[in-house]
């Protein structure tokens, strides 16, 4: 059953990702390990383009035991905005760590630098995880604002955007407001896959 | 708060980090103790009451040695600050509290070793919820543990509140957590 989800968003993701510049994927807190497995697999099998995951939910560390060993590949990088912050120290070269997740300006300029060092005919991708953690972290009007800036830059550049929202209940008004601002959005629903 | 926590602002915005810190001698006696639970569970022949049981009693020791009792009493604020300095840190549970009350406190668990590590993640998600909730119930005996959402569903983070006051739908909570992993629970094989 697990597979067939994960084929199914892979699937999905992969389809979605390559028409538009911007995709958003809405899901339920309970498929976020199959979504993430799904975003790893996906990007395993496109070795010519060069992505950047940004992790806000979880350490670095921690995804990498869980979901599959990606330290070692060459077309992604990591930028890590929650380990320095509960005190984890570990270094990898693969990953970027910064301070706090509220360090939003550094966050941007941290995609845009690495995505500066990428071949200009390279496709690139950027994978937010995720919208709802942010708020978490940050008065959300400073979230809409970074993300409005976010995707003005990365459009510019040509990089295309996945940005996960968790849903949860009562869902907050200011995530659905950022969502949207994307061209496609995916809605996760285990009986749509 | 002290410095178990981080805290962090944006604007008026404010939530707290736990910092931590494993120590070798918590980390092996949570270890044991999940392993008696999973030793009662197979002997039960799959029966989560046992799990529960274990795990409480585990968290009422834990409370008993590391947090010393208030002379004046507990409120949630007060009770926080040792339990995390004194336990969650030194597990290696990082959890970002988003509501620090007298009264209440939430917390979004995204990185604990004993969920992430067992094979077994359905008995994780008991085993933690009944040792923090005999932790909590030593200091709040008219108190109840929540769960939201868990790791062993396939969600990122452990979501719980700790209340000092539970409310009459409250009170179900405990069945309602044993109820919810029972069928995921595997029944040793006959």
């Amino acid at each position: 059953m697990a597979n067939t989800l994960i084929d199914g968003l892979k699937e999905r993701i992969s389809k979605a990702i390559t028409i538009n510049q911007s995709v958003g994927i809405i899901l339920p807190g309970n498929n976020y390990s199959d979504l993430v497995q799904a975003l790893f697999e996906h990007i395993i099998s496109r070795p010519e383009d060069a992505w950047v995951y940004v992790t806000i939910t979880k350490p670095y560390e921690n995804l990498i035991k869980q979901f599959g060993d990606l330290s070692d590949a060459r077309n992604i990088k990591f930028i890590d905005c929650i380990s320095r912050a509960a005190g984890i120290s570990k270094a990898d070269p693969n990953c970027i760590f910064i301070e706090s997740p509220t360090m939003l300006e550094k966050l941007g300029l941290e995609i845009i630098n690495i995505f500066k060092e990428v071949d200009e005919n390279t496709d690139k991708y950027l994978i937010l995880d995720s919208l709802s953690t942010l708020i978490i972290y940050n008065d959300p009007e400073i979230v809409t604002e970074f993300f409005y800036h976010l995707e003005n830059k990365t459009r510019a550049r040509n990089i295309h955007t996945i940005s996960l929202a968790i849903e949860e209940e009562g869902a907050d008004k200011y995530l659905n407001k950022l969502i949207y601002l994307n061209d496609k959005i995916l809605k996760v629903r285990d009986s749509f896959i | 708060m002290g410095e178990p926590f981080k805290k962090i602002e944006s604007g008026e915005h404010i939530v707290w980090i736990t910092q931590p810190n494993e120590v070798e001698t918590l980390l092996k006696r949570r270890e044991i103790a999940f392993n008696v639970a999973k030793g009662k569970l197979a002997d039960s022949k799959g029966n989560a009451e046992t799990v529960m049981q274990t795990a409480e009693a585990f968290g009422r020791g834990l409370s008993a040695e590391y947090i010393k009792k208030k002379s004046d009493g507990w409120t949630i604020k007060k009770w926080i600050k040792p339990a995390v300095e004194n336990i969650f840190n030194p597990m290696g549970i990082a959890a970002t509290f988003t509501k620090i009350t007298e009264d209440e406190a939430k917390s979004l668990i995204f990185r604990c070793q004993l969920h992430e590590e067992s094979n077994e993640p359905q008995v994780a998600s008991v085993f933690t919820y009944g040792f923090l909730r005999g932790m909590l119930l030593s200091a709040f005996p008219n108190g109840e543990l929540i769960m939201g959402s868990t790791m062993a569903q396939g969600a990122p983070m452990i979501e719980f509140t700790f209340k000092a006051n539970a409310s009459d739908k409250d009170r179900f909570e405990r069945e309602r957590i044993k109820n919810f992993f029972t069928d995921d629970i595997k029944k040793p094989e006959e």
